[in-house]
């Protein structure tokens, strides 16, 4: 089984696997990545000034409402949205759902204030990619950056956590299509249910009192019947349904 | 001669990303940095800085409290202010406390260069970095 699915299930690991692939990635690619970053000038200049100095960046800045239209120039491969302050969350939330449907290609990263659990949930529902702390240093924005622009998923252990919280408290009862029809088989919703509260494949086959090659291979059915690639996206997916439900 | 400043500033990255840019600068150096108002105070005696750079929103001690403490110790100490909010009562309330310039987080840096330059008394109009 891909090492990734086995690893980004646990949120204390997410952060080391993504840093890990990071490091291979920046041995094995010589392109740069090109960023847009969007929020209040001084600090995006700065970011962007920052980010510049290394050549695997190539970094541009624009203010919010110039979002769409730098998007649409620069052709970044990942956005950074910065927040800014709590007092208007919902502003790089919009962000982000505009970049999502403009240029979907794009893979955008929001930059919060704070870790608030509204806050948190409210980006990853926008459609975002990544979350960090505003107040991380360049270096790990960075391993974010090019952890986001492999496709993966990037929170921190604690955001993670605020996460599956909201999972644990409001787990839908089944995944369903449009039609109201459910998507899985009871067996393979105790298995999502098991990988949204961050149980390795050996936890949810103790728990279920299944062998894990049979674990295993609900997770390959969940895989190809949501048509995701990671138990991030499951978990993230069950997130959605409850939302909605 | 380069102008010595300190960065006071709750934002860790943000005062990383401005000491890298200063780095870029010839006439100017960072002499240190200071995360809330009362470590800026306090360096401020031990470093003597040309100019402090900060925040006015910081725990502890805010930016127009430390500017006043930091003028009564060191009145040729120049500080410029930050906010993030640019409203008149900010820019105003840096004037009350003695700051030397005040600056929204919203200009540019280009325009924040050209206020440090005039505080610090640098009339050369020639863009070294910005």
């Amino acid at each position: 089984m891909d090492v990734r699915t086995e690893t980004t299930i646990t949120p204390a690991s997410v952060c080391s696997t993504s840093t890990i692939d990071r490091g291979v990635q920046s041995e094995q690619s010589a392109d740069y990545i090109r960023v847009l970053i969007v929020g209040v000038r001084m600090y995006t200049q700065l970011l962007a000034e920052a980010l510049r100095q290394d050549q695997n960046f190539d970094a541009v800045e624009a203010g919010c409402e110039q979002a769409a239209a730098a998007a649409s120039n620069h052709r970044p491969h990942v956005a950074v949205i910065d927040a800014g302050s709590d007092r208007e969350p919902s502003k790089a939330s919009d962000i982000v759902r505009q970049l999502r449907v403009l240029h979907p290609q794009t893979q955008v990263i929001i930059l919060l204030e704070s870790n608030r659990p509204q806050l948190v949930l409210e980006a990853f529902r926008a459609g975002a990619n990544g979350v960090l702390s505003r107040d991380e240093s360049l270096d790990i924005l960075k391993k974010c950056i090019c952890s986001v622009h492999r496709g993966q998923v990037w929170a921190s252990s604690v955001e993670l956590r605020l996460v599956l919280e909201t999972l644990r408290s409001a787990l839908p009862s089944q995944l369903v299509d449009f039609r109201g029809k459910p998507l899985l088989s009871k067996r393979e919703q105790d298995v999502v249910r098991g990988i949204a509260l961050g149980m390795t494949n050996r936890e949810i086959a103790e728990h279920l009192k299944l062998s894990v090659h049979t674990v295993k291979n609900y997770v390959f059915k969940i895989f190809d019947r949501l048509g995701v690639f990671s138990r991030m996206e499951v978990a993230l997916y069950s997130m959605s349904q409850a939302a909605k439900g | 001669m380069s102008v010595k400043i300190l960065v006071a500033d709750d934002h860790a990255a943000f005062r990383e990303f401005l000491k890298l840019f200063v780095a870029k600068m010839p006439e100017a150096c960072i002499a240190g940095e200071a995360a809330n108002g009362e470590e800026a105070v306090y360096l401020v005696g031990r470093l003597n800085p040309d100019l402090v750079l900060m925040d006015i929103e910081m725990p502890q001690m805010d930016g127009l409290e430390a500017t006043r403490q930091i003028k009564a110790r060191s009145a040729l100490t120049k500080v410029v202010l930050l906010s993030a909010l640019a409203s008149e009562a900010q820019s105003k309330g840096a004037g009350e406390c003695g700051a030397d310039g005040f600056l929204a987080k919203g200009t540019s840096v280009r325009e924040m260069m050209s206020i440090l330059r005039k505080v610090t008394g640098d009339s050369s109009e020639s863009p070294k970095v910005c």
